[in-house]
């Protein structure tokens, strides 16, 4: 990606590297997300698309390569850095704060995320814990939480440092289908007020629902960009998830 | 989130003028007087130790390293002639500078990594002080007897001291800091990607810690009036430090106080017909609370309270 498309690029990578020993997890990957876009990232097991959200939250350095937010290079820059410029994640496994209550939690995000003047912390978690629908939580011990309710408390957490892009990792994996429409709803709402996220998600309906694009990851590399329609159809994509077929 | 609020500061004087009710009681003769001086003293060393330990979950068994820091830097001054009340801001002071020049490296590390580290600094700081001679070596500093301050001031110093300690640990409780500590405490990789500076976060509370490590030395000095590096640097004092705030309850405000008074009733009346195996015989306590009650007693004394308070109301 380069060029003009480049410009309006919320987050770009250029020329990725990740290499852990002897493994290449993440290998000269370009990707680009637009302005106002949800971009979709799946790929099988092992295709590299935790260790890229790693990299563009800057838990990992990437080898060789740039990563940039909003323009400006970021993948010198440690985590918190990264965070209050305005990139948030969610974890694939909910990382909550167990010794707090749900509010604190996401106070943490508040006090310490993005600085935006005038805008109270108390204030902006309340907006948070509201938007991820777990007021009637509020005040209660994290541990005491369901596995979906921690999946949404991290994504307040994310919410409150007042992102300008959102990383999510698999935030429906392991929801009933009930659960799953509740939080592809949750993430609309982010979308409309204007966040750009990155979705990883191995629940295809939630992701192809909601994705603009799909940007698809084998090895590492990337086999497929396009529409969720297109990237459906795409042979290179079919035979990364089932397999060539005997006939071929 | 106001980090000090008034009710503290009431709470703060409250106890202040409690401690002020029972000075009679405990001024009665001098064995008393120097037990509340060490409890004051084992208050605000807790407290300190606590802040670090308890909020950022970083168990350091080289809290002696600043204490002593402290408790020279108050008798070298006081042998110069400066007034011992003058010389505990520096004490202060030096102690925090010290923290933050090993605590900045060190608390890179975690959990054990750290624990292992802060032995070997304390350790490496008692041998060097044993050698340094303007400061006495290994047989220390007498400090001028007839310039003792008394009891009844070492008494109001002390109190002031320990209920400033509780009252910094409150506050750090409630403040940006401790949200940003716990987090980091529970989960460090989390709290960076919300935000948290960890490496800042934990040097700034270091450096408060050792103060308030320091300024503890520094009394330890006044009311003692004699200072040795075996003593002031010593191993035995660190893991004591540990042992109180596990007994009262790490992470919590007033658990490090519960602990610092359950310590010294442990080593004053229970401990002291064992002198031999003292230590083996905390060892064994401190397996006890490991084991049976690992958020020590001031959840359950908070329960009892709550319980009493239904009954009541």
């Amino acid at each position: 990606m380069s060029g003009p498309a480049a410009a309006s690029a919320l987050v770009e990578a250029r020329g990725v590297v990740k290499r852990f020993g002897g493994l290449t997890a993440v290998h000269r990957l370009d990707l680009a997300l637009r302005e106002g876009e949800i971009l979709g990232l799946i790929g099988p097991n092992g295709a590299g698309k935790t260790t890229l959200f790693n990299l563009l939250s800057g838990q990992f350095a990437p080898d060789s390569g740039k990563i940039l937010l909003e323009g400006r290079e970021i993948h010198h820059l440690p985590s918190h850095r990264i965070c209050r410029l305005g990139l948030a994640r969610t974890f694939q496994v909910p990382r909550p704060f167990l010794a707090m209550t749900v509010f604190e939690s996401v106070l943490v995000g508040a006090q310490f995320g993005r600085r935006v003047p005038g805008k109270p912390a108390a204030e902006t978690a309340d907006r948070c814990v509201g938007l991820t629908r777990l007021e009637s939580r509020r005040n209660a011990p994290v541990h005491s939480l369901n596995l979906a309710e921690r999946k949404r408390l991290d994504l307040a957490r994310a919410l409150a440092t007042r992102p300008r892009v959102l990383l999510v990792d698999e935030v429906a994996a392991g929801l009933n289908p009930t659960e799953v429409r509740e939080t592809v709803g949750i993430l609309r709402e982010v979308h409309a007020s204007g966040i750009g996220i990155i979705y990883v998600e191995h629940v295809m309906e939630a992701v192809m629902d909601i994705s603009h694009r799909v940007h698809v990851l084998d090895h590492g590399a990337t086999i497929a960009i396009g529409t969720p329609a297109e990237v459906t159809r795409d042979p290179a994509v079919i035979e990364a998830y089932l397999g060539r077929s005997a006939g071929s | 989130m106001s980090s000090f609020t008034r009710r503290h500061l009431l709470l703060g004087v409250g106890a202040l003028a409690g401690l002020a009710l029972v000075a009679p009681l405990l001024l009665a003769n001098p064995y008393s007087s120097r037990l509340a001086q060490l409890l004051f003293m084992n208050v605000l060393l807790a407290s300190a130790w606590n802040l670090v330990g308890g909020f950022a979950g970083q168990i350091s068994f080289g809290n002696a390293s600043l204490f002593g820091v402290g408790a020279y830097a108050t008798s070298m001054l006081w042998l110069a002639g400066v007034h011992p009340f003058l010389t505990m801001p520096v004490a202060a002071l030096l102690a925090a500078l010290y923290g933050v020049a090993w605590g900045w490296p060190c608390l890179r590390l975690r959990g054990p990594y750290f624990a292992i580290a802060t032995i070997g600094v304390a350790e490496a700081t008692r041998i060097v002080a044993n050698h340094i001679e303007a400061a006495g070596g290994a047989s220390g500093l007498t400090l001028p007897l007839e310039q003792d301050l008394g009891p009844v001031l070492l008494y109001a110093l002390g109190a002031v001291l320990a209920v400033a300690a509780v009252l910094v640990s409150a506050a750090v409780r409630r403040s940006r800091l401790g949200l940003g500590l716990i987090a980091l405490r529970e989960d460090a990789q989390a709290a960076a990607a919300s935000g948290v500076n960890v490496a800042r976060q934990q040097v700034t509370v270091f450096a408060v810690t050792a103060a308030l490590t320091g300024l503890a030395g520094a009394y330890y000095a006044v009311f003692t009036l004699y200072v040795v590096p075996e003593k002031v640097f010593g191993f035995d004092l660190s893991i004591s430090l540990v042992l109180m705030v596990l007994v009262g309850g790490i992470g919590t405000v007033m658990g490090p106080v519960l602990g610092a008074g359950i310590y010294l009733f442990l080593e004053q009346f229970v401990l002291a017909s064992l002198a031999d195996i003292h230590l083996a015989a905390f060892g064994a306590l401190l397996i006890f609370i490991i084991l049976m009650e690992p958020r020590g007693a001031a959840p359950r004394l908070a329960q009892l309270v709550g319980l009493v308070r239904r009954r009541i109301g």
